[in-house]
């Protein structure tokens, strides 16, 4: 059985239409209705606010000259045309594989860089081969 | 015609460049764009801003849509309310500018009857003001913009059931403001 307490709440939560309402409160809410002079009143109540609020707060017609701004913004703004992002759109995942690439190899240069001894002679190919392979030497491959 | 399926139809137009595909979106949503705005911001003029902004955004990423997968307007919706807590926030500690103040409304054809309108419009900006700003904001995706609760959740970020709390306490502090005299009845 549905309480008073819990059918205010369920008019200021759902508002005064009974189709806005869950289905199983929807049947006690009706169930009370019929039983409570003091559950009408409410929902009369109710449904005279939202009257009221749905007229008061209703938009008022948009402003000439705001209109006028925004009929302004497709001729201030031309669209790119449909060809043209078609074709970028199919170049982007190009554009990322390149740029990650790109990052890739800035930090692979890094990484070597790093790696080698300051004193390596970069002009023989042993000490950079040493680098890559070789354990011992704290190569990259086994 | 379903809305969703059509506001899906004119961003398909707009990509292909078609203005008045676009003025017809703007015509569907400019108005709670900027209604939303304002009740964040408070400020008609950088209302205003935002809502060029937010339709700029509209404009250039129309192709990055992707129908089906959301609603338009929830995305619209979350667009705005981003951009205006950014744009309040960049402006924060500056002074209100004279221009907060409501645009008045269209001349009706009975003067009592529109100075009866203004005087209650006046009267509702004023108590959504005294609103914290999350109450307010979910009061005007509910009863300015027409968002159901879960699109309206969807649209400020945050669950269903916490959008509701936000209701529950905004409509309990509205008819506490607002009173017996506006509302008639037990309020």
């Amino acid at each position: 059985m549905m309480t008073l307490e819990e059918f205010r709440n369920l008019l200021d939560a759902k508002g005064p239409d009974p189709d806005d309402w869950p289905r199983r409160q929807q049947r006690a809410a009706k169930r009370l209705l019929l039983g409570s002079a003091d559950a009408r009143v409410m929902f009369d109540a109710a449904r005279r606010t939202d009257a009221f609020l749905t007229e008061a707060l209703w938009p008022a017609p948009l402003n000439p000259t705001l209109r006028a701004r925004l009929d302004t913004i497709p001729l201030a703004n031309p669209r790119t045309p449909e060809t043209t992002r078609i074709v970028m759109r199919q170049l982007r995942p190009w554009w990322y594989a390149g740029a990650a690439t790109a990052m890739a190899s800035v930090i692979a240069g890094f990484v070597v860089g790093a790696m080698l001894p300051a004193e390596a002679d970069l002009n023989e190919p042993i000490a950079i081969a040493s680098l890559i392979y070789g354990p011992s030497n704290g190569g990259l491959l086994p | 015609m379903d809305e969703r399926e059509d506001d899906d139809s004119l961003l398909a137009q707009i990509v292909s460049g078609d203005r008045h595909a676009f003025g017809r979106l703007m015509d569907r949503h400019a108005d709670r764009v900027f209604a939303l705005a304002r009740s964040v911001i408070g400020s008609a003029a950088d209302a205003e801003d935002v809502t060029q902004d937010v339709f700029l955004a509209v404009w250039r990423t129309a192709e990055d849509w992707r129908p089906g997968k959301a609603r338009f307007t929830t995305w619209l919706y979350r667009v705005t309310l981003n951009r205006s807590l950014n744009h309040k926030n960049r402006v924060a500690g500056r002074q209100m500018p004279l221009d907060a103040v409501a645009e008045p409304e269209d001349p009706a054809p009975d003067p009592g009857e529109a100075l009866d309108a203004a005087r209650r419009r006046e009267r509702i900006d004023r108590a959504m003001a005294d609103l914290p700003e999350s109450q307010r904001t979910a009061m005007t995706l509910t009863y300015t913009v027409g968002l159901g609760n879960a699109e309206a959740a969807a649209a400020m970020e945050i669950s269903v059931k916490a959008f509701e709390a936000l209701l529950v306490r905004a409509r309990r502090k509205l008819r506490e403001i607002l009173g017996r005299e506006t509302l008639g009845g037990e309020a």
